[in-house]
């Protein structure tokens, strides 16, 4: 069995609508180990984003615990949130997110340098997974100047660039034509085979969904497992 | 404080500062910033250095005409003076004594005025007032006054003028202080020479005649001042336990100390005001850092969701501040002091000879005002920078990047 990374106990998280509290997440259990391919579906506002912020630390429940790596992160103050981060946790957005005023190379270095890595060690561990992602050829272009696929993969090496233990992707493919997003969910099966890379997916698409080897739908502030890939 | 992510907030910071012109309304707003500290530093400068300029015309000007020291003298009599002179003499043979003799008269030529009439030894014209390069002409009150019919006078040019007199005229002068038996003395006298030193004290209110003259005038054998120059700048200290207590000595300074308290008045009144120019870029940063905060601020959230501390953010924009309002700086530094030292020793900026005394804008730069402009930038950038840097640290990651979705 593979090793337990991450462990979500009783997580409740309600928003408070005029006179309304309303229950967006209750009492979820949830575990992620090492080399899953998770995917959670949903309809909108159902609070799967809202779930997936908060296995990501950028935000937090009204109760429960978000135990990675044996640290209850709920506990933790925003400047060791931010360096938890940067060490065990990468995003992918639906919009790639890439800083404008920065090249390619420099945004997927980016985690490194503001961690304080040596600029050259960070730049060349750069080239190499852009090379992994072939994406190597747009080092020094500029966001604007690269494709929708290309920055959603640039924005996949940024997630992975720190080694982290989990990849949260929230509607990755969202803004993709479909052959693009496709392109992009290969890469995810890819780098999840070869690297034992752990990724959360968030989606409302079924067959994208479909991709993962466990799937979850949240309805109702419940979360309820659809299926595993070997059942 | 870590090294390696100090530089890459400042290389963020740097990244920023060079991207912004593509970046909107916050370009403009930028450079507008940039200008605006860089003008407002060389108006204070320029402006400072313009007043030390004129300061410095007419401290130099005051100077020419008046000693560096007063001893009053007219409490003692005739040979007791002479004593002292002597005195003086023997005991600060560095030191450089004259008798005077003044008083306030009327003055007569195709009209009457009130001025200040000095009697001195005509040399003194030259040594103890310098006033050789003011005069008009090549002509000095004559030494022995055995060769002359008439006592001869040295006017001021906005004296003379206003009296239609030229050289070579005959005024009479009237001494109302010395009325006796119902009759003022009259002397009548040449017009010898006009200076024309550019003071109005000086140009329309004094004049002079030897001091033989003037004793015969106002019928006084003594003087009522010694005046002194030196360049011992303890002279006021020596003197002063040298002479005896009912002496009292005056110092240029103590003397002119209303006109120089008013000058430096000014200056103070014009350094605060122009620093309400800085002030005022000083908002225009804090405006301009919060619009680039507000346009970046999903940037700020993605940057905290990579692991950016809150300390980091905040020194990227502080520093982003520093560099925007440091360069405005630099900028005004160099080019008003470009500016000002060439017009000090090469001056190239004319002011209008009918209007202006002096044929150049007087320019003197002070290291302690530039000194005192960079602090006072300093501070002013500094506060200004830290309220979008403060700003900066309070963004939530989620909340930023939520205004992008």
């Amino acid at each position: 069995m593979n090793e337990q990374i991450l462990k979500a106990l009783n997580i409740t998280k309600t928003y408070q609508s005029g006179e309304n509290r309303l229950v967006i997440l209750k009492d979820i259990n949830f575990t992620l180990n090492k080399g899953d391919l998770v995917s959670l579906m949903g309809a909108s506002g159902s609070g799967k984003s809202t779930f997936l912020n908060i296995l990501g630390t950028m935000d937090s429940p009204d109760s429960g615990q978000v135990i990675i790596h044996g640290v209850d992160t709920v506990k933790l103050k925003e400047n060791q949130l931010a360096e938890f981060r940067q060490k065990h946790i990468g995003f992918v957005f639906q919009f790639h997110y890439l800083l404008p005023e920065f090249s390619v190379l420099e945004n997927i270095a980016m985690p490194l340098l503001i961690a304080g890595e040596k600029r050259q060690k960070a730049l060349s561990a750069s080239v190499e997974l852009m090379d992994y992602l072939g994406i190597a050829g747009r080092k020094d272009h500029f966001p604007a100047e690269i494709s929708g696929g290309e920055k959603q993969r640039a924005a996949i090496c940024r997630a992975l660039i720190s080694n982290p233990d989990i990849i949260l992707a929230d509607e990755p493919t969202g803004n993709l034509d479909r052959e693009t997003g496709w392109q992009v969910l290969d890469l995810f099966q890819k780098i999840n085979r070869e690297m034992n890379q752990c990724f959360f997916l968030v989606t409302h698409d079924e067959t994208i969904a479909a991709v993962a080897d466990r799937q979850y739908y949240l309805k109702d502030a419940a979360l309820t497992h659809v299926r595993n890939e070997e059942s | 404080m870590n090294n390696k992510s100090l530089k890459t907030d400042v290389w963020i910071a740097f990244r920023y500062f060079q991207t912004r012109r593509k970046v909107g309304m916050a370009s403009a707003t930028s450079l507008i910033t940039l200008i605006g500290v860089a003008v407002g530093t060389m108006a204070v400068l320029i402006s400072m250095s313009v007043l030390n300029g004129f300061r410095d015309v007419i401290t130099h000007r005051t100077r020419n005409m008046e000693p560096d020291l007063k001893i009053h003298v007219r409490i003692f009599d005739e040979s007791d003076q002479r004593n002292l002179l002597t005195d003086l003499k023997y005991n600060f043979p560095d030191y450089h004594f004259t008798p005077v003799l003044d008083r306030k008269i009327i003055v007569s030529g195709t009209k009457q005025s009130l001025m200040q009439l000095k009697g001195i030894y005509p040399s003194e014209l030259g040594s103890m007032f310098k006033l050789k390069p003011y005069l008009k002409y090549d002509l000095f009150l004559t030494e022995d006054i055995g060769q002359t019919d008439f006592p001869e006078i040295v006017l001021g040019s906005g004296l003379a003028y206003s009296l239609n007199l030229m050289v070579g005229d005959t005024v009479t002068l009237l001494s109302p202080a010395d009325v006796e038996y119902y009759s003022a003395p009259v002397m009548k006298a040449i017009l010898k020479n006009i200076y024309d030193i550019d003071i109005f004290n000086y140009d329309d209110m004094t004049g002079f005649v030897h001091i033989l003259d003037m004793q015969y005038f106002i019928d006084e054998p003594g003087w009522h001042e010694i005046y002194v120059r030196t360049t011992d700048s303890n002279a006021e200290k020596k003197l002063r336990s040298y002479l005896p207590d009912q002496l009292s000595l005056i110092s240029w300074k103590d003397e002119h100390r209303e006109l120089f308290a008013a000058m430096e008045m000014e200056k103070k009144g014009t350094f605060i005001v122009l620093n309400l120019i800085i002030l005022l870029a000083g908002f225009n940063l804090v405006s301009s850092l919060i619009m680039l905060l507000l346009e970046k601020k999903w940037e700020v959230g993605i940057l905290k969701s990579m692991g950016l501390k809150d300390n980091q953010a905040f020194r990227i924009y502080f520093i982003l501040g520093w560099i925007t309002g440091g360069i405005g700086m630099v900028i005004g530094l160099i080019s008003s002091l470009s500016l000002l030292l060439w017009q000090q020793f090469h001056p190239f900026i004319r002011l209008p000879g009918d209007v202006y005394f002096i044929k150049y804008l007087p320019v003197a730069v002070s290291p302690w005002d530039v000194l005192l402009t960079v602090v006072v930038l300093i501070l002013i950038i500094t506060l200004a920078s830290l309220l979008p840097a403060r700003h900066s640290v309070k963004l939530k990651p989620l909340d930023s990047i939520k205004v992008k979705m």
